[in-house]
C-alpha cells in the first residue's frame, strides 16, 4: 500500500515521464538502435500504465475507503491560469485505458514503421499525446485541462499525416485538426463562461465533447480515418477521442445532471450516434470505414451512460470502446496497412493471426467479463423506466448486432483478399492486438473482482447485459448467414432494406462532409473577400490609387501651368467654348 | 540625476551611439560594423534589464525625467516609463537584439546603412515608448520611419516599393496624429502644454471629449497596427523586406501601434475612448477575423504569417478597446505575444525562404527531417499564434475572452478570430516541416546557423515563459494600464512626476 500511496501522491509523474520520454526520443532517437528506441518508448507507456494502475488501487483501498481521494499538487496558483493537478479514481482509470491502448499502438509501430526514417519522432509524438492525455485526466484547473485537450489533438494531427503531409493521412489530419481546433475553442469558451452564464457554458462544453468524440453532426473527419498510419488510427478510434470527451463530460456531470435540457441534448446526441453509426457501419464495404462508424456507435452509447446519470457506465463504455476498436484497428491493420511499402504483412500466417485476433478483440470486449459488457450492464441499470429505458435496451441490442455483424464482415473481407505469399512475415505486428484482446476481459475481470457484481449494474442488470452479448453473437451469425446466402435468402427485400440503410448512411456521411465543406468554402470565400476585394481592389485599387491619381493629376496640372503648356490648352479650350456659344446663339 | 533616470535616458541613446560608431566606420569593415550592431542592441537590452531591476513598481510612472525644451510653447523633454512602458520597451529591446544577432551576420551584401538603420529604428521605438511629451512622442513616431525606409528598401523582391508604401501610410498616420494632438491642446485650453499628464488632467475635467478627436488619434494608431481596412501596407511590406525589417515590423511597429492607443488615446480620452470604445472593439474583432480568414487562402508563407500577425494584433486592439480591466490586460498580453511570436515567425520564415530561395508554400518541405531543433523551436511561436494553452497567445486570448461584452456575435467573432489563424498557421507549419527532405534543393551553406537557432530558442522560451507564468507580464502592465485608463489615477501619476 505504501508504494500505491506514493504512486497516487506523485501523480505528476504520470505526464512527466512520457514527456521526458518524448524529449529523449526526439533528441536522441536518431542515434539509437531500434531496440533501445523501442525500450525508451515502451518505458514511458509502461510506467504510466503501471503507476495509474497502482494509484487506482490506492484510491479503492486507501484511507478514503473506496471514494476518490484527490491529491492536489499546485505549482502556481494564479486564477484563472493556475497549474493545478489533481488525480482521483476516475482519472486513474482513464489513464490506465489510455496508456494501455497507446502501449499496444507503440508495439505495433515498433514493428510496422520501425524501419522508416523519422520513426523516433513518430514515437515521440505518441508519447506527447499520452502525456497530454494524462495531463487532461489529472487536470485540476481549466488551464491544465486545455493544455491536455489541445496537446493530444495536435499530436494526433501530426501523427495522422506524419509520412504523407499533403495526401491521404495528411488530409485526414487536417480535417481532424480543423475539428479539434473548433473543439478546443468551444471548450475554452465554455470553461470561461460556465461561471457567468451556466447554460451557455454548458452547451459549449457539450459541443466540444461531441466534436472530440466525432458524434453527429461533427463526424466529418471519420470517413478518411482509414488512411492514417495504423497505430495512429488505433489511437484515434477511441483512446484519444472518445475517452477524453467522456472524461470531460464526467468532470462536468454535476452541471449536466442539474440541467434538464443538457440531459436531453446528451440523450439525443447519444441515440443519434447509435442509430446512425449502426446503419452506416452495416453498409461499409471497407473495413476501416466500418470501424469508424462503430466508433460513432459506441461513443453514442457512452454519451447515453452519462445522460442516465452513471458516469462509471460512460467511462466503462468509453474504455471498452478504446480497447476493442483500438485492437480491431491494429488487427485489421496487420492485413490492410494503408502505407504501402512499409513492411506490412500480407503473408498467410499473419492473416491467420490477424483474423483470429480481430475476432477475439471484438467478442471479448462484448462478452462477459469484457469492459463493454460491464458498460452495457451499468447503462441498462441506470436507464430510467419507461420510454428511455426501452430506448436504452434497443440501443444496446443495436450496438451488439451491429458490432457482431461488422466484425464478421470485416473478417470475411480480410480473408477474401488476394494472398501475397512472397512477402516476409514481420514479427511483432500481432503483439498489440493480442495485448488488447487480453486486456479487454482481464480489465473487466479485475473490475468485477474489485467491486463485485455492482460493477456491472448489479445482478438484475446481468441478464440484460447478456442480451447485448447475445445480440453481438446473433449479429455475427446473421451476418455470416446473409453473407453466405445473399443470393438465396430474401434477395429483393434485403436489397430494398440495403437501399434504405445505404441512403441513411450516405445522408450521415453527407451531413458530416457538408459541415466540413460548407465551413471551409465559406471561410475561404470570406478570406478572398477580405484579401482580394477589400484589400487589393477597394483599398489599394480604389482608395489608394484614386488618391495617388488625384495627387498625380494636380501635380501634372501644376507642371503644365509652370511649363506654359496650359496656356495653349486654355487658348484652345476658350476658342472652342466661344465657337460653341456662337453656334448655339446662331 | 538618479541611476534609474540615467538608465532611462540611456535607453534610446545607446542604440543612437551605436549607430554613430557604425556610421563612422569605413564601409569595407563589414565585420566590425556587424559587431557594433549587435553589441549596441545587446547593450540597450542590458540597460533595460538594469533599469527593470532598479525601478520600483507603482501606480504612476516608475521612473521619470523632465527638462524644458521650448517653454514658450509648453514643450519639454519628458521621458518616463510606467508598467506598460517598461513592458513594451523590454519587448522592443528584445526583438531588436533578436533581429540584430540572428540576421546581421548572415544578411547578403550587408551595408553600413543597414546596421545604422536598424539601430536608429530601435532607438526611435524606444524613445517613442518613453516619450511623455506629445511633441516628443510624435517626433519619435515620425523619426522611426526614416531608418525603416532604408532598412526595408533592400528587400529580396520589391522592397523599395514596400518601403515607400509603408512610409506613405505612416506619414498619413502622423498627419492624423498631429492634427489630433493640436486639437487636443486647443480643447484643453489655458497655457499651451504638450505634457501628457497635464493635458490628460485638463481634458479629464472637460464635460465631453469630441468623438472626432478620438477618431483622429485612434485612426493614427490603427494605421500603425494595420487594422482593417488599413492593413494593405503590412502584407506587402513583410513579404518583400529583409528578415530583420520584417522582425522589427511584426515585433515592434505593430505592438507599438497598440501602445499608442493605450498611451495617448487612453490617457487623453479616458478608458472608454471617449464613448466610442465599442466601435473600436468591433473593428478589432473584424480585423482579427478578417486577418484569420485571409490567412486561410494564402499560398505565400510570409504573406500568410503577415495575416496571422494582423489577426493577433487585431484581437489585441479589441481587448484594449473593451471596458473590462481583464480584457485590457489581455490586450497588452496579446501585444507582447504578437511581438515575440511575430519576430520568431518571421525569423523562421526568413531563414527557411532564404535557404530555399522561394516563399511559396509548395516549394517548402522537409525541414523537420533535416533541422528538427530549428523546426521544433518555431513551433512555440506557431502554438502562440494558434492560442494553444501554455503559450503567451493563449493567456492574452483568454483574458480578452473573459472581458468580452459583445454577446453572441462577439463571442462568435472571437472564436472565428482564434480558429482561422490557428488553423492557417499550423497548416503552413506542417507543410514546411513535414514531407520529404529536399536535400537536393536546400542549399547547405544557406541553412540556419547555430546562432539563428539559438535566437529562435530564446524567443520560444520567452513565449512559453510568458504563457506559463503570466505574472511575468501581468502585474506591471495591470497597474500600468489601470493608471493609464483611469482618470482618477491621472492625478496620482502627476504627483509622482518630479
Amino acid at each position: 500500500m505504501g508504494v500505491a500511496r506514493f504512486m497516487a501522491e506523485a501523480h505528476v509523474l504520470l505526464w512527466i515521464v512520457p514527456a521526458i520520454s518524448a524529449v529523449l526520443l526526439s533528441g536522441l532517437g536518431a542515434r539509437l538502435g531500434n531496440r533501445w528506441l523501442n525500450a525508451l518508448a515502451l518505458a514511458g507507456n509502461g510506467w504510466t500504465c503501471l503507476q495509474a494502475l497502482l494509484a487506482g488501487v490506492y484510491f479503492l483501498y486507501g484511507p478514503a475507503d473506496g471514494v476518490g481521494h484527490p491529491v492536489i499538487w499546485s505549482w502556481m496558483t494564479l486564477e484563472p491560469f493556475g497549474l493545478v493537478f489533481n488525480l482521483d479514481g476516475t482519472g486513474a482509470w482513464a489513464i490506465v485505458a489510455l496508456a494501455g491502448v497507446t502501449l499496444a499502438a507503440q508495439l505495433h509501430a515498433a514493428a510496422s514503421v520501425g524501419r522508416l526514417a523519422g520513426r523516433h519522432r513518430f514515437a515521440a509524438l505518441m508519447q506527447i499525446g499520452l502525456a497530454s492525455g494524462a495531463m487532461l485526466a489529472c487536470a485540476g484547473s481549466p488551464l491544465v485541462m486545455l493544455v491536455g485537450w489541445e496537446g493530444q489533438a495536435l499530436a494526433a494531427a501530426f501523427l495522422a499525416g506524419f509520412w504523407e503531409p499533403e495526401a491521404g493521412g495528411g488530409r485526414t489530419g487536417m480535417r481532424w485538426l480543423l475539428f479539434q481546433r473548433l473543439s478546443g475553442l468551444l471548450l475554452m469558451l465554455g470553461l470561461f463562461t460556465l461561471g457567468v452564464e451556466e447554460d451557455l457554458g454548458l452547451g459549449l462544453i457539450l459541443a466540444a465533447a461531441a466534436v472530440r468524440a466525432g458524434q453527429v453532426p461533427f463526424h466529418g473527419w471519420l470517413p478518411d480515418i482509414g488512411r492514417v498510419p495504423v497505430p495512429a488510427g488505433a489511437l484515434l478510434h477511441g483512446a484519444w477521442s472518445s475517452l477524453p470527451a467522456v472524461l470531460l463530460l464526467v468532470r462536468i456531470a454535476p452541471w449536466v445532471e442539474s440541467s434538464p435540457w443538457a440531459v436531453q441534448a446528451v440523450v439525443v446526441v447519444g441515440l443519434a450516434g447509435v442509430l446512425l453509426g449502426a446503419l452506416a457501419a452495416l453498409q461499409q464495404p471497407v473495413a476501416a470505414k466500418a470501424l469508424g462508424w462503430l466508433f460513432v456507435l459506441h461513443g453514442g452509447l457512452a454519451f447515453l451512460g452519462l445522460a442516465f446519470g452513471d458516469p462509471v457506465a460512460a467511462l466503462l463504455l468509453a474504455s471498452g470502446q478504446a480497447v476493442a476498436l483500438g485492437g480491431m484497428t491494429l488487427a485489421a491493420g496487420v492485413l490492410t496497412d494503408p502505407l504501402a511499402g512499409l513492411g506490412a504483412v500480407l503473408g498467410l500466417p499473419a492473416r491467420f493471426r490477424g483474423r483470429l485476433v480481430f475476432g477475439l478483440v471484438c467478442t471479448l470486449s462484448l462478452l462477459p467479463p469484457g469492459l463493454t459488457f460491464l458498460g452495457f450492464g451499468r447503462l441498462l441499470a441506470a436507464a430510467p423506466q419507461g420510454t428511455l429505458g426501452k430506448l436504452a435496451l434497443a440501443a444496446v441490442l443495436v450496438a451488439g448486432v451491429a458490432t457482431g455483424w461488422v466484425a464478421q464482415r470485416v473478417v470475411r473481407s480480410l480473408g477474401a483478399e488476394p494472398a501475397d505469399e512472397g512477402l516476409p512475415v514481420q514479427r511483432g505486428l500481432a503483439f498489440g492486438p493480442w495485448l488488447l484482446a487480453a486486456a479487454a476481459p482481464a480489465c473487466g475481470a479485475l473490475v468485477l473482482w474489485l467491486n463485485g457484481p455492482a460493477a456491472a449494474g448489479g445482478e438484475q442488470a446481468w441478464p440484460l447485459a447478456l442480451l447485448g452479448s447475445g445480440a453481438a453473437l446473433a449479429g455475427a451469425g446473421l451476418g455470416w448467414l446473409v453473407g453466405r446466402g445473399r443470393r438465396r435468402v430474401l434477395p429483393e427485400r434485403l436489397a430494398q432494406t440495403q437501399l434504405v440503410t445505404q441512403w441513411l448512411a450516405d445522408t450521415g456521411l453527407g451531413l458530416g462532409a457538408a459541415v466540413v465543406q460548407v465551413s471551409v468554402v465559406t471561410a475561404r470565400a470570406l478570406g478572398v473577400i477580405v484579401w482580394r476585394v477589400l484589400g487589393e481592389w477597394i483599398m489599394d485599387g480604389l482608395v489608394v490609387a484614386t488618391a495617388y491619381r488625384t495627387v498625380q493629376g494636380i501635380g501634372m496640372a501644376l507642371r503644365g501651368l509652370q511649363n506654359g503648356n496650359v496656356h495653349r490648352y486654355m487658348l484652345v479650350i476658350t476658342a472652342a467654348a466661344l465657337g460653341l456659344v456662337l453656334w448655339m446663339l446662331r | 540625476m538618479t541611476t534609474p533616470q540615467a538608465l532611462l535616458l540611456s535607453l534610446p541613446c545607446v542604440p543612437v551611439a551605436g549607430a554613430l560608431v557604425a556610421g563612422l566606420l569605413p564601409a569595407r569593415r563589414g565585420r566590425a560594423i556587424r559587431a557594433v550592431g549587435w553589441t549596441a542592441s545587446l547593450a540597450a537590452l542590458a540597460v533595460w534589464v538594469w533599469l527593470r531591476a532598479v525601478v520600483e513598481a507603482g501606480p504612476g510612472p516608475w521612473v521619470s525625467l523632465q527638462a524644458p525644451w521650448v517653454p514658450a510653447f509648453g514643450i519639454s523633454v519628458h521621458l518616463a516609463l510606467d508598467g506598460t512602458g517598461v513592458l513594451m520597451s523590454g519587448l522592443v529591446a528584445a526583438v531588436a537584439v533578436a533581429a540584430a544577432v540572428a540576421t546581421l551576420p548572415f544578411e547578403p551584401g550587408l551595408s553600413r546603412v543597414h546596421v545604422v538603420s536598424l539601430l536608429l529604428a530601435e532607438a526611435g521605438m524606444l524613445g517613442l515608448v518613453a516619450a511623455w511629451d506629445l511633441i516628443l512622442f510624435v517626433t519619435f513616431w515620425e523619426v522611426t520611419l526614416i531608418p525603416f525606409y532604408f532598412l526595408m528598401g533592400r528587400g529580396p523582391r520589391a522592397g523599395a516599393a514596400a518601403a515607400t508604401r509603408f512610409v506613405v501610410t505612416s506619414v498619413t498616420s502622423s498627419v492624423l496624429m498631429w492634427v489630433g494632438l493640436l486639437w487636443a491642446v486647443r480643447l484643453a485650453g489655458g497655457t499651451p502644454t504638450f505634457d501628457l499628464i497635464e493635458l490628460s488632467a485638463r481634458l479629464a475635467i472637460q464635460p465631453e471629449v469630441p468623438g472626432s478627436l478620438v477618431l483622429l488619434l485612434s485612426v493614427a494608431c490603427l494605421v500603425r497596427m494595420a487594422a482593417l481596412p488599413l492593413h494593405t501596407w503590412l502584407t506587402v511590406a513583410v513579404a518583400d523586406v529583409p528578415t530583420a525589417a520584417a522582425m522589427l515590423l511584426a515585433g515592434g511597429v505593430l505592438p507599438l501601434g497598440g501602445f499608442g492607443l493605450v498611451h495617448v488615446v487612453g490617457r487623453l480620452c479616458g478608458p472608454d475612448l471617449g464613448g466610442v470604445g465599442d466601435w473600436f472593439m468591433w473593428l478589432g474583432l473584424a480585423t482579427a477575423t478578417g486577418g484569420g480568414l485571409a490567412a486561410l487562402v494564402q499560398r505565400d508563407l510570409k504573406r500568410l504569417l503577415a495575416f496571422v500577425c494582423l489577426a493577433q494584433v487585431g484581437l489585441a486592439s479589441a481587448g484594449l478597446a473593451m471596458p473590462s480591466e481583464a480584457a485590457r490586460a489581455g490586450g497588452l498580453h496579446l501585444l507582447v505575444a504578437a511581438g515575440l511570436g511575430g519576430a520568431a515567425l518571421f525569423l523562421f520564415a526568413g531563414v527557411v525562404c532564404q535557404a530555399r530561395g522561394s516563399q511559396r508554400l509548395v516549394d517548402l518541405a522537409g525541414l523537420w527531417a533535416s533541422h528538427p531543433f530549428f523546426a521544433g523551436m518555431a513551433f512555440a511561436a506557431v502554438a502562440s499564434a494558434a492560442a494553444v494553452p501554455g503559450t503567451a497567445g493563449f493567456v492574452g486570448a483568454a483574458q480578452v475572452l473573459q472581458g468580452t461584452g459583445g454577446g453572441w456575435l462577439g463571442v462568435a467573432m472571437l472564436a472565428l478570430a482564434l480558429l482561422c489563424p490557428g488553423v492557417a498557421v499550423v497548416w503552413a507549419y506542417r507543410r514546411v516541416v513535414g514531407g520529404s527532405y529536399q536535400g537536393d534543393v536546400w542549399s547547405a551553406e544557406r541553412w540556419p546557423r547555430k546562432r539563428q537557432a539559438v535566437v529562435l530558442a530564446v524567443l520560444a522560451l520567452a513565449i512559453l515563459a510568458t504563457g506559463l507564468f503570466p505574472a511575468l507580464v501581468s502585474p506591471g502592465t495591470g497597474q500600468g494600464s489601470t493608471a493609464v485608463a483611469s482618470a482618477d489615477t491621472r492625478g496620482q501619476a502627476g504627483e509622482g512626476t518630479p
